[in-house]
């Protein structure tokens, strides 16, 4: 098991940022001949750090017990929605354009799309599903567990207990999110008219999660649009670390 | 780390607890996993170069030994190697070299006095280089006049300069075994490094 941090500066942020890298082992690559790894960016939700997957789970092992040669990258993101910010910082150009430069040019990770993934918890789902929809022909799949994917009911609840003010520099005002690239049925709708490669849709969720029924919406919506969707419901399962780790476990083992 | 360098570099920090940087007798064996799995291991994840010219060792006190005693061992490996307070005569580097003295005992399973003319003998390794008739990397090594390695030092660099060798000598008045050497010294090596230019 094998883990490295990242420490670097990003211009986007104009700040240091920290990533933390998992590897496979010496004894899972050195059988093969030298490749690229594959790579999969892990997103953590909101509150989180690059420390939340690899304290709260066990990715770090089932990598090593899945026998992949992939790097797993998991960056800090803290509360900030993936999203190039309102009045703030571009969080999004950061994540989707500016890290996996980065990355590359350390790291001898794959540039082809057959080995890209993307998976997120809650916030982080949300940032997945909309990295995947925004760069399409650069992921092959993006997994959901838990995902904020109904952030529009979000913001309006939110609004109305006059606890708007993470979104309000965020995304700005709710008519500001509907339809613009932080949307994420929006991202849906113009993927599909406008390319020519779809993103696997992996969405997970648990049936005491408060987002159930935001995520099977969601997950309707994709299959209805043309994309291969996979809809997981885990009964009486909530908002919760034990449900994400057993999520990137099957991920890693069975789903990419 | 220079903002000057003309080109980026990875500098890889290796944890190698007291072994002297060799398989041990009674341990692990340090130099394997230096010399043949870590290398292997960064080359399959990080972007860095495989090529000699490319390549570069240096150590201070007992990983000035190991970085001597890696480039000798394998001096087509390496552009340069350099050494900060080296123990550099590991047969005459104790209190008392006759005496089975525990922290190189478990290393090399001899007394000190016992590794002249072996392959933990920087002297004959450097003798075993030279007569191969390999490319031999460019030499450093420097040293704190107030050391207790200093005369340990002299010696080494005056055998060095008996043999035709690209050997750089440097060294400090009043300084000791201490950081505020090594950290001036590493200053210095990265200037000193005989980095490419990209093509």
């Amino acid at each position: 098991m094998s883990l490295g941090s990242l420490y670097f500066y990003s211009d986007v942020l104009h700040s240091s940022q920290k990533v933390n890298i998992l590897l496979p082992e010496p004894r899972t690559i050195y059988p093969h001949k030298k490749e690229d790894m594959e790579i999969l960016y892990l997103l953590h939700g909101m509150q989180g750090s690059a420390h939340s997957w690899v304290s709260s789970s066990s990715v770090e092992r089932y990598l090593y017990e899945s026998g992949r040669n992939m790097a797993i990258i998991i960056p800090t993101m803290k509360s900030n929605f993936y999203t190039d910010h309102k009045i703030g910082d571009a969080y999004f150009t950061y994540i989707g354009e500016e890290l996996p430069k980065i990355i590359r040019s350390y790291l001898h990770v794959s540039h082809q799309r057959d080995q890209t993934y993307v998976a997120g918890l809650s916030m982080g789902g949300y940032g997945a599903i909309k990295l995947a929809l925004s760069y399409p022909e650069q992921f092959k799949m993006a997994a959901s567990f838990s995902g904020a994917l109904g952030m529009e009911n979000t913001m309006e609840r939110a609004a109305s207990e006059n606890e708007h003010y993470l979104f309000n520099f965020i995304y700005g005002s709710l008519k500001e999110y509907i339809n613009s690239p932080n949307d994420t049925t929006y991202l849906l709708n113009k993927c599909a008219k406008n390319s020519r490669m779809l993103p696997k849709l992996y969405i997970s969720c648990g049936t005491a999660d408060n987002l159930f029924s935001a995520n099977k919406q969601f997950a309707e919506k994709a299959l209805n649009l043309g994309y291969q969707v996979k809809f997981h419901v885990e009964k009486e399962m909530g908002h919760a670390w034990r449900f994400w780790d057993l999520e990137v476990e099957k991920l890693l083992r069975t789903l990419l | 780390m220079t903002v000057d360098s003309s080109r980026p570099m990875v500098c890889i920090c290796p944890s190698v607890q007291n072994s002297f940087y060799t398989d041990m007798e009674y341990g692990w064996k340090y130099f394997t996993y230096l010399t043949e799995e870590l290398p292997e291991l960064l080359s399959r994840w990080i972007r860095i170069s495989t090529q000699p010219k490319d390549t570069f060792i240096a150590g201070l006190s007992m990983g000035g030994y190991g970085a001597f005693k890696i480039a000798f061992s394998y001096p087509e490996r390496f552009a340069a190697a350099a050494s900060f307070s080296g123990v550099l005569d590991i047969v005459k580097s104790g209190k008392d070299n006759d005496q089975k003295d525990n922290a190189v005992y478990n290393v090399f399973g001899m007394k000190r006095s016992e590794l002249s003319g072996t392959q933990h003998d920087l002297y004959y390794l450097l003798d075993q280089a030279i007569a191969s008739g390999k490319k031999l990397p460019k030499l450093y090594s420097s040293c704190g006049t107030k050391d207790s390695l200093y005369k340990n030092n002299l010696a080494f660099r005056d055998y060095i300069r008996q043999k035709n060798i690209d050997y750089t000598y440097s060294e400090k008045e009043g300084l000791a075994h201490e950081w505020a050497f090594w950290d001036s010294e590493i200053k210095k090596l990265l200037n000193w490094l005989p980095i490419q230019e990209n093509k």
